[in-house]
Parts: C-alpha cells; structure tokens; sequence
C-alpha cells in the first residue's frame, strides 16, 4: 500500500464519551470484526479495563476501508488512555498520528481531561475531527456541544459530525472524514530508520513487544536495531500489525503502524517514546521527546500476614514485566513488618496495581496511606528527597522542605463554581485563572500541592460537584512549604506506618480528625486503647478506643457444638486478618484511613 | 452417661429472629412424622439396648403443638425402646399458648418432670415485635398448669437484647420473671441469625436494637438481680435456685459427654462422632418409614478436638473445668496442652485457677468468647 493510501488517527475522549464502543462500531463497519464475534469494546482487552469502562494500554488496529472515492485505504487506529495519570503515554501515541477524533458527548460537553488531550494533539500538529457522540440519548444537545466547541477550542463546529456509537448512526461518515480530511504521513522510507516506541507490553513467550510508528525508513525482519536511549541492540524476529488479531508482516516502512519483536525481556527495553534505529546505520537525531518515565506517588504495600512476602515480591516483578512505570523495593515497617515501598504515575494507577495483586495474585494487602516526593533541605546544606513520611528527620536537622506542586484545571458547571473553589481554598490551592467556556460552564485553573491532590481531592470534587467536575493536572515543579510530620501512637506506641506529612497549619485539625477516624475504624478490645496524634512530643489529639465490654455467646444451640465451634473460629480467623501492632489489632482500613479524614 | 435429645420440629407459627429447625406442618405430615420417628427409636433402642441413659429432652421447634396423643406416641416410642436411670430429668420444651391443664396432667403422666416455658419476655408489645403467639397473661396460667399437675421443676426462658427493649424494660420481665419462683431461669441475648426475617429488617435499618454497652448493662442486671434473688449462676446464661435443679441435660454437652438425637434435625454425639440427622423432613421420613438411617453429616472427633471442645464448653459453667478429671479422661493435665493459650488469659485476668479448676473471671465471663477460641486449635 502506498504511503498516501495510509491515515493514522486516534481517539480523544473523557472517560465514559463513549470512545470504546466508537472504536468497535468503526471495527465493525470496516469489517476488521465481524459482529457476531464483538465482545463488547474490543480495545480494552483487560478484565479490569472493561469493568472500569477506561483504558490503561493503549493498542494499535489496522483498519482497511474501501472509501467512496474508489480508493482503498489502511486505517490505524491508535487507542489511548483517557486518564490523568497515564498523559505521556497519551502525549506519545499522540505524536504517532496525523489526526485525532475529537470526541464529546452529546449531553455533557468538553470535559477537563479532553481539553488537555485536545491541547496535547493541537502541538503535534493533529488535524481535529470533532465528533458529537450519544446524539440518540434524550437529554443530548448538540448544539451546545457544538457552542462549545467553537468558543472554548476554536474549531469550526459545522465540520463537527453527529454519531451515536451506539447505534452506529454517522460511523460512515467518520471514515470518510478519516480519508478526506487527515493528512497521509510523510517521511522517506529510504531515509535512516526512526520508529517511535508509543506502547508496549510484555508476552510470556515472545518477551516484550513495542508498539511504534515508523517516522523514517523501514524496518525488516533480521535487521539489528539499536534503541536510541538505551544504545542496546536487538535482532528484528518478528514484526506484525493488528487487524485486530496479530498478523505478521515482513516490513515495516515511513508511515507504518505496528508491532517489533526482538527477543526484549521485559517493557524496560521498549521504553515509550525511545526512537529504534538501525544500528549499523543508525539515525543522527532521536524523535523528539523521549523522557524516562519517573513515579509521581509512593505507597507501601504489606501482606497482611508475613507469610506472602515473597508472593508478593514474585506479584510486582511479574506486572513490572508488563509496566515500565511501576517501580518497588523492599522496605520494613516497625507495624507492619517487611513489604514494598511501590511508585506509580499517580493515583489510578496506584488502585489498578493494587487491585490486580488482590484479584489476580489473590494477595491479601495493607497499603499505607500514598505520598509524594519530598525534598528536605538539610541544615548542613545536604538535601535528601523522601517518599515515606516513616524517614522524615529529626526536625532541627531541618532547614526547609519544598514539594511537588501541579496545576489542575477542573471543568465544572457555574453552579459549582463556589463548592470547587472552596474545595481548592481548603487544599492549600492557589487561584490562577478562570474562564467561561459557555455561559454555563467553567474552567477553574489552581496550583496546588501534589500531596492535596493525593488526599482524596478527586473524590470530594467529584461529590461536591454531584459528579459533573472533570479534573486534569501536570506537575509544575517544587516549591517550598511549611511541613510537619504527624505521628499516631496507639497505646502510647508511635506506628510508623500511619504518620503522615501535613503543613503546619493543618496539623492540628489533620491530626484530630485523623485520631477520631481511627477510634472508628479500629474495634473495641478487651482494654481501652488511647489514640494520639503528635508533632514530636506535642500531643494534639487524644481518642479513646474504649474497652470491649461483652463479647460471650449467649445462645443455646442444643447439642449443636460445631456451631459454637465454627462461630468461634470465624471469630479467631477475623483476627488474624488484622495487623498486631503492639497488644492492639488493627484492620487494614486504618492505614488508609488518612484519605477519608475532612 | 449419655442423655437422649428429641426434635420435634414443628411450631405453630415461625417467630421472626428464630433459626431453629421448624416448619408449621399439617395433621397428616405430622403423622408421617412420628412414624418415622418411631422407626428410629426402635433401631436406635436396639443398638442401644445395654446403655443406661441419664436424661431425655423433647426440644423443637415446639413440641406442645402436638395433640396429647401424638405427644404420648412420640414419648412412649422413646420410654419403650431405652432404658433410664431411676428418676431420670425428663424435660419438654413448650410455648405459653399451647399448653392446657389436660395437656400439662397428661404430660405428667407420660413422665415429664421439668418443663422449658418459652416465656421471652413479660411485655405484651415486646412479644409481638418477637412474633410470638402468646401474651403475658399465658404465661401466667402456664404456670398455674404446671403447679397443680404438681410439675414444680420448670425453667423460664427470657431473652434481652430485643428491638426497643430498654434496661427498664428488661427488668420489668426479670422481676416478673423472680416473682413466679421458676427453679431454673435461662437469659439468653438476641443474636441476629442470617436468614430470618430479623436480620432482613436489620440489613434495612428496621431493627433498632440496643447499643453494646447496653446490653451489658443488661447481662449484668441478671446476673446481679438473679444472684441477688437466690439463684445461682452456673452457666452463662443458666441460673437453678438449687444445684439439683440445675438443667442435667444441658450438664451433659457442657461437660462434653455423648448424647443421642433422635428426630430430623438432632445432633448426637455418641462414640467419638458427631453426627447430624437429615435437616430434610422429607428425606427425613422415607428413610425411616424404609428402616434406613437419615444422616446428613457426620464429623468424627479427634483426640485433640475433644480436649478443646471439652474447655470451650466447660468454661461456660462458672465452676471452669476440673483439672483432675480433664487428666483422668484426657491422659494428659490442661496446663501440659494449653500452657500458652493459658498463661496469656491468666494475664489478662479473664480466667483463674481455683480448687483444681479453671474458670472465666467475672471479667472473662462477659468477654467469654475471647476465652474459648483461645482453647479452639
């Protein structure tokens, strides 16, 4: 196929717009699937990802359309992540296209995290095809939309094209908009091979595969290839495309979307957004804007009983075979005994992490409250960056400490206004811009401490705002803040693992609230157990547990012991669930209790 | 020796927190069932025939829902086929309501010496939130049946804990209760079981139960107000005005020695096994219309089992668990097993070695549950 018959395009949407069951009506009416064999949304391959309605790895399909000018052309579709926590995988596959979808539903408008995509699309120079999706739903209004559109972004809202994915009412005209209106790539298949890496995964049998786009040249089976950031090289076993299934191909050239395999043990040689080139002729210049992937959002993850450590161990290096982004080492904790100290990109990705370990690796787990990355200037000059507040120093060895701050831009309808900037007043945030998208919608601009952002801050914007704020943020740098670290002691002994990092002016109501939270959360016991919230030897908070009173089984079952028995035992393996921390049996929620204090 | 357990599992209504096994059944199921049942005494009494047993309990379900003449069949089929000690504690459980002077005179005929009035509570609204089909004033000529059939060993079972039961409330019942002079009392609190129309309504918020601390407050209210009228407290939630009156068929799963159970439903434990009679009333009776056994489940005991079964049960009773004769049936002295688990409740102060026996505390009493899963290996 000659490159001008090829268009690469992606899907830009918000969470929940719609863009998997598009990308299915699109795979359905370019026959790449037949209907019958549609599991519903296609694209999102994972369990988790399909029950979540979101995507975490973005793939590739090579479509072929017969288009109504006689011609047939190869589509790729290149699928993207929707969420905040995954931007540069997004930014990445951004770059490996000519053209976007731009697409928003019918009745909720532009949201937060499509106006970032938008924007990242707008700098790699993507021709926008606005899409109006769920136009069959009754409360749709697609002139508004469409007032949006024009207003907030600046595109021309006649070229927008109304579809419901749903019922595949406008698919057709989508791909012919595809055709007509994205550019063919460009780049010399002569030229020296530069392949942009903008996914990967990893296969038990075939190691890790990267998904690229080829910029320049071709690249064949058997060639060495030299990954740009690394130098390391790597023979060319296989190359494929996705038609959605796996099909091999011999080469790959300027314009190309697939896959490479070359014997690569795990995603860490496949780094999105490195360039491959060939190595015995490789490129001058690497495509630009590769950087290594760095956790944002430290935790501590423990197995509940000592026993699974090394389940767990085996756990993480087998998803980090598939997760270039996740990175852990082993920590101990004086509460919670040996475990992992785990970084991830962000929040999302931290509860997708976590779930899986639970649900596929059937690990019972406490994970601690997540943190940022603090950088603590030292009084002798030195600095030293933590991510656990169990190794903040001792305060007079303190000179100032400085964390990570973002800029959050939330959309939100006029209503809400007030409740989201209360919420961003509340979280340390600093008002920078507003502005009217459409007279009933805005877009609110804050800086604020990642930390805030950690705390819980989607959750409380998402119930103050009756669900309808959208939220997006990039980190901006550090900045210097007025920290302390709170201590919880129970029974008078201090547990590493529920200390937290708050500024100053916080502590207090911080430290009480968290204190009342955890004589919640913790049972009653057969002694009063005393729960208080400290600044180095200042108390500022004090609970009681107080002590269990009756707990005996009253009833008579007749002859039936194994009854008794078996209560009895359900009662003993309950305990066991829980963390011994001292003579005091904590559950596991307490250690995420942080998150759900005002 | 063993005692002889009987289920009668019928009632004339189901009560809304009762789990037990019962069915409100018709005259010619009932029928069926008692034939059945006297099939099984039969067999039972066969194998049985050189075992002296020591007490029979009828127990339901609601056993006085039957006809005095089913009554007498059910009842003769087990005096006919075993052998009893002289004198022998012959206890029937029955509801306020179903019982009549006939039904209590024939009763006593029959052999019953000790009857279990289901009495719950001496507040008319209490016992309609409970479903039950009596009222206070039943209860009352009950008792008046039972003394002049000359029936004068009779338990009252209340229970506490009870939707919109206050502490005023509960001893309204106990006073009640201590008035008519019962030899036996059994306090039981309400425990919510899965699948009973309480625990619906609980799961929807519609029962407004007493908080923790007051049903401790209300544990302790009979322990104090009971100790207080001459009763003794002899299990957790048994008390006797005298130590013969104390419930002999119940000493016997306390002190973890075999029973037989006859009747769908029954448990038994009888030669180091435990077993269960079908639960299916159906299976219950083809089987034994056709001489076979009707066996859900059986469990065989261990050794090691029985030993922590023996204290599990056995500290319930105030008077704890003889060391010496743990050691003559078990081979070996509790401290030799249990030495850990023993020392860290001694520590806590919820049980304490007095007389060569263990015991809950006052302390280890309420929080009793902490104590004997520290026994369950």
């Amino acid at each position: 196929m000659q490159q001008k018959n090829v268009r690469n395009f992606c899907i830009i949407a918000h969470i929940d717009h719609g863009k998997s069951t598009l990308a299915d009506r699109i795979l359905e009416m370019t026959k790449a699937i037949q209907e019958r064999e549609m599991t519903s949304q296609v694209l999102d391959s994972m369990d988790l990802e399909r029950e979540r309605g979101i995507t975490i790895k973005l793939q590739a399909v090579r479509l072929t359309y017969q288009a109504q000018d006689g011609q047939e052309y190869i589509l790729n579709l290149i699928d993207t992540p929707g969420h905040v926590d995954f931007s540069y995988e997004v930014s990445r596959s951004l770059a490996a296209c000519e053209g976007a979808l731009l697409v928003v539903d019918a009745s909720q408008g532009i949201e937060a995290q499509t106006l970032a995509n938008l924007y990242l699309a707008l700098e790699h120079d993507l021709e926008i095809i606005p899409v109006i999706n769920k136009i069959d739903l009754p409360n749709a209004d697609p002139d508004r939309v469409k007032a949006e559109l024009e207003d907030s972004i600046g595109l021309d809202s006649s070229e927008a094209i109304l579809v419901s994915a749903k019922t595949g009412q406008g698919i057709d005209q989508i791909l012919e908009a595809i055709v007509q209106r994205i550019p063919a790539p460009k780049g010399d298949p002569d030229d020296c091979l530069r392949a942009l890496i903008f996914d990967s995964h990893y296969e038990s049998y075939r190691g890790a595969i990267a998904y690229v786009r080829v910029v320049d040249g071709t690249i064949k089976v058997g060639d060495q290839i030299q990954m740009m950031s690394s130098k390391r090289n790597f023979e060319v076993t296989e190359l494929a495309v996705f038609q959605p299934e796996m099909t091999p191909v011999k080469s790959l050239s300027a314009g190309d979307v697939g896959c490479v395999i070359a014997s690569m043990k795990d995603v860490k040689d496949t780094r999105v957004g490195d360039t491959i080139t060939h190595a015995n002729r490789p490129a001058v210049e690497p495509l630009a804007g590769y950087r290594p992937i760095k956790p944002m959002v430290y935790c501590g993850l423990y197995p509940v009983v000592n026993e699974e450590y090394t389940a767990l161990r085996d756990a993480l290096d087998k998803l980090q075979l598939n997760d270039a982004a996740l990175t852990y080492e082993a920590e101990s904790s004086a509460a919670l005994g040996f475990g992992y100290r785990c970084g991830f990109l962000g929040l999302l990705h931290l509860e997708i992490i976590q779930e899986r370990l639970e649900r596929e690796f059937g690990l019972e787990l406490v994970t601690t409250a997540p943190s940022a990355i603090y950088r603590i200037h030292l009084t002798d000059g030195t600095s030293i960056e933590i991510d656990n507040p169990a190794n903040f120093p001792p305060v007079q060895k303190i000179d100032y400490i400085e964390e990570p701050f973002v800029r959050a831009s939330i959309m939100v309808p006029e209503d809400f206004v007030g409740a989201v900037m209360e919420l961003c007043q509340d979280k340390r945030g600093t008002f920078i811009n507003m502005e009217y998208i459409t007279t009933e919608r805005a877009r609110l601009e804050y800086e604020l401490p990642l930390s805030e952002i950690l705390m819980d801050f989607f959750d409380r914007l998402k119930s103050r705002t009756k669900g309808y704020a959208s939220l997006d943020y990039e980190v901006i740098g550090y900045r210097e803040s007025d920290l302390v670290k709170v201590d919880i002691l129970l029974n008078g002994n201090p547990v590493d693992a529920l200390s937290c990092i708050v500024h100053r002016e916080r502590a207090e109501t911080r430290g009480r609230a968290l204190a009342e939270k955890l004589k919640e959360v913790i049972p009653r016991q057969q002694f009063e157990i005393p729960i208080q919230a400290a600044i180095g030897n200042k108390i500022i908070a004090r609970e009681t547990v107080r002590a269990l009173r009756k707990d005996v089984l009253a009833k008579c079952y007749g002859g039936d012991i194994s009854r008794k028995r078996k209560l009895l035992e359900k009662q003993k393996a309950g305990k066991k669930r829980m963390k011994s921390l001292g003579n005091v049996e904590v559950p596991q929620e307490a250690f995420m209790a942080i998150l759900q204090v005002e | 020796m063993p005692g002889i357990y009987v289920h009668v599992p019928f009632c004339a209504a189901k009560c809304g927190y009762c789990d037990f096994h019962s069915i409100v059944a018709d005259g010619s199921f009932v029928g069926n069932y008692i034939r059945a049942f006297q099939q099984e005494a039969a067999y039972y009494g066969r194998k049985y025939q050189n075992q002296v047993f020591e007490t029979l309990f009828f127990g339901g379900g609601t056993p006085t829902v039957l006809e005095p003449k089913q009554l007498s069949q059910m009842i003769e089929a087990v005096l006919e086929n075993f052998n009893f000690n002289s004198g022998f504690e012959f206890t029937i459980e029955a509801n306020p309501c179903t019982l009549g002077q006939e039904k209590v005179d024939h009763l006593a005929i029959l052999g019953v010496n000790r009857i279990s009035l289901g009495v719950q509570t001496f507040q008319d609204n209490l016992l309609k939130r409970l479903e039950r089909l009596h009222s206070t004033a039943d209860i009352y000529t009950s008792v008046e049946y039972l003394r002049k059939a000359g029936i004068n060993n009779f338990n009252l079972d209340l229970m506490y804990g009870l939707p919109e039961q206050s502490l005023r409330d509960w001893e309204t019942s106990l006073d009640a209760a201590i008035a008519l002079q019962p030899t036996h009392l059994s306090c039981y609190s309400l425990i919510l079981e899965e699948d009973t129309p309480f625990f619906e309504q609980y799961n929807q918020g519609l029962l407004n139960l007493p908080s923790e601390d007051l049903e401790y407050e209300m544990f302790e209210l009979v322990k104090n107000k009971l100790r207080q009228a001459g009763y003794q407290h002899y299990e957790v939630s048994n008390y006797a005005l005298k130590e013969e009156y104390q419930a002999k068929h119940n000493l016997i799963y306390w002190h973890n020695q075999p029973y037989l159970g006859l009747g769908s439903g029954a448990h038994s434990y009888m030669e180091q096994s435990r077993y269960v009679n079908s639960l299916d009333l159906n299976r219950y009776i083809e089987n034994w219309l056709d001489n076979q056994p009707a066996i859900d489940h059986i469990e065989l005991i261990s050794e090691d089992q029985a030993m922590d079964e023996t204290m599990m049960l056995g500290l319930r009773l105030l008077d704890g668990v003889e060391e010496a004769v743990f050691a003559k049936r078990f081979g070996q002295t509790i401290m030799e097993v249990y030495a850990e688990e023993i020392e860290e409740l001694l520590a806590k102060k919820l049980v304490i070695w007095e007389n060569g026996r263990l015991k809950l505390t006052d302390r280890g009493l309420s929080l009793g549950n902490h104590v004997f899963s520290a026994f369950i290996r």
